[in-house]
């Protein structure tokens, strides 16, 4: 794990739906320390809770019990310093392109300057598109539209829920490829859910499966190689994703 | 092809029809349309027909404006509350299939038989249907984007300005649109029972002397003004809902 300042602390984390006259736990005791620039994947069977448990770390849903804390801070609400990025994207289609990009920095009345909006665009490849709506765009230029939009904010912390997973694969390995050179150069730390096991060796420096059964985290992977230049094309990799695929059979 | 030139178009073939049809028929049955149009052309210029015209204007647009201020306000802020819907719901249920035109006796007598009578009914009828698009539009937001616009930060105020009110603007259009049909016919009935002024008594008081003709022109006013109202909301919608009209 990285030496760093610890940024976000899951203790104990559990959430448990009403199910008629009985109970259903999706999961329980989740512990989770992400240091400041650190990345962790989480991977688990369709299901599992991986999305619940992000929605919890992002402050929009309760957990039953347990706590979290941002930089020391116990928190239950969303917060200007965690940023969530989701499978359709959450772009409202009535809003354009620049838009979609200030909605998030109009809502919070942060100032941006015209310069800032340019450069992120330039940076995600999103120039030129400012009046069109997201119907107008590819699956990739939303996605990108919707980074741009809470890159903006400058989070501390980014929560992916399978963010690339309605892509085409050559569209999810760019911006694979993009989200890890954010993280490189911003110093951002994130937390990704996915159930491909190829997007969790290769954007993670740990990667923690969950139990399927209602149960936390089963195992925890370290992935130390993740950010070594060409690391999809090493033996690691494929050695790191054969060993996620046999611990996510043992989970189930 | 241009707006303008399909309405043309249709008009064409519309008044054609007539043409056909009235020659068939009568003059006595069904006047052709060269001789409504030329009395209407006619009665353009005289100070009573407009009267009857602004009378039927009025209480149209404010029953229609009344319903629209009130149904849509209430049917977002319930749709978006599962709670306040669950309340809610059960009362629209029960009164939404009453037939309301039957309470105009009791409207008469309640708000007299003046204007606000007649608005009252109008804005009574055309509210559940606008209440109840609002409030669907409302509920079936994507839960996603409610969850994305949650974490950027944006409170109840500007979730209704930047989320619910546009994503429901384009059904509330559509059932305004279609509201403006059944206020037409709504004012025509009570135009026709209680009034001393509007198209509805234009039209009967036209049947009642015989004159087909002047009949035929209150009904072609008439039609006129949902035509107007039709295209008043279409062009709203059009305006504000750019994004449903781009490829």
């Amino acid at each position: 794990m990285n030496s760093s300042k610890n940024l976000l602390k899951v203790e104990n984390l559990s959430k448990v739906f009403p199910n008629g006259d009985r109970e259903k736990v999706v999961f329980s005791g989740i512990n989770i320390d992400l240091a400041e620039g650190e990345s962790i994947s989480i991977a688990g069977q369709s299901g599992c809770g991986k999305t619940t448990l992000l929605l919890i770390m992002a402050g929009l849903t309760a957990p039953t019990g347990g706590t979290l804390s941002l930089n020391g801070k116990i928190y239950s609400n969303p917060s200007s310093d965690i940023a969530l990025v989701l499978q359709d994207y959450g772009l409202p289609p009535w809003k354009t392109v620049e838009d979609n990009i200030r909605l998030g920095a109009l809502l919070q009345n942060i100032p941006v300057s015209d310069d800032e909006i340019n450069d992120l665009k330039s940076h995600l490849k999103i120039e030129g598109l400012d009046h069109l709506y997201p119907h107008q765009l590819s699956g990739g230029q939303r996605q990108r539209v919707a980074i741009a939009r809470i890159l903006l904010l400058k989070p501390k912390l980014l929560l992916l829920d399978e963010p690339f997973a309605a892509l085409d694969a050559l569209t999810r390995e760019r911006l694979q490829k993009l989200l890890l050179n954010i993280f490189r150069q911003r110093g951002l730390s994130f937390i990704i859910v996915t159930h491909d096991v190829e997007e969790a060796s290769l954007l993670g420096e740990r990667i923690m499966v969950m139990d399927s059964n209602g149960g936390g985290i089963s195992a925890v992977i370290d992935n130390p190689g993740f950010l070594s230049e060409g690391y999809r094309d090493t033996p690691e990799f494929f050695e790191r994703i054969k060993q996620l695929r046999e611990v996510l059979k043992a989970s189930d | 092809m241009p707006k303008y030139v399909s309405y043309i178009i249709t008009s064409a073939v519309a008044l054609s029809v007539w043409y056909a049809v009235s020659s068939q028929l009568g003059a006595l049955l069904l006047p052709d349309p060269v001789s409504v149009l030329s009395l209407l052309l006619i009665e353009a210029g005289s100070a009573e027909y407009w009267a009857h015209v602004g009378a039927s204007s009025w209480r149209i647009v404010a029953g229609m404006g009344l319903a629209f201020i009130i149904a849509v306000p209430f049917g977002l802020v319930v749709g978006s509350n599962p709670k306040l819907n669950k309340i809610v719901s059960p009362f629209i249920s029960m009164s939404y299939p009453v037939p309301k035109i039957v309470l105009l006796p009791i409207i008469l007598l309640l708000f007299g038989i003046g204007d606000l009578s007649k608005i009252i009914l109008i804005m009574l009828i055309i509210f559940f249907q606008v209440f109840i698009t609002s409030r669907d539009a409302a509920r079936n937001i994507n839960e996603e984007m409610i969850l994305s616009f949650r974490s950027l930060g944006g409170n109840k105020l500007q979730y209704y300005r930047h989320i619910v009110l546009p994503a429901s603007l384009p059904g509330i259009f559509t059932s305004m649109r279609l509201a403006a049909g059944t206020a037409v016919a709504v004012l025509f009935f009570v135009e026709s029972i209680s009034a001393t002024h509007g198209l509805g008594l234009y039209i009967i008081d036209a049947w009642g002397r015989a004159d087909y003709t002047s009949m035929y022109v209150g009904i072609v006013s008439m039609s006129l003004l949902g035509i107007l109202l039709y295209e008043f909301f279409e062009i709203l919608e059009r305006k504000t809902c750019k994004w449903k009209h781009t490829q």
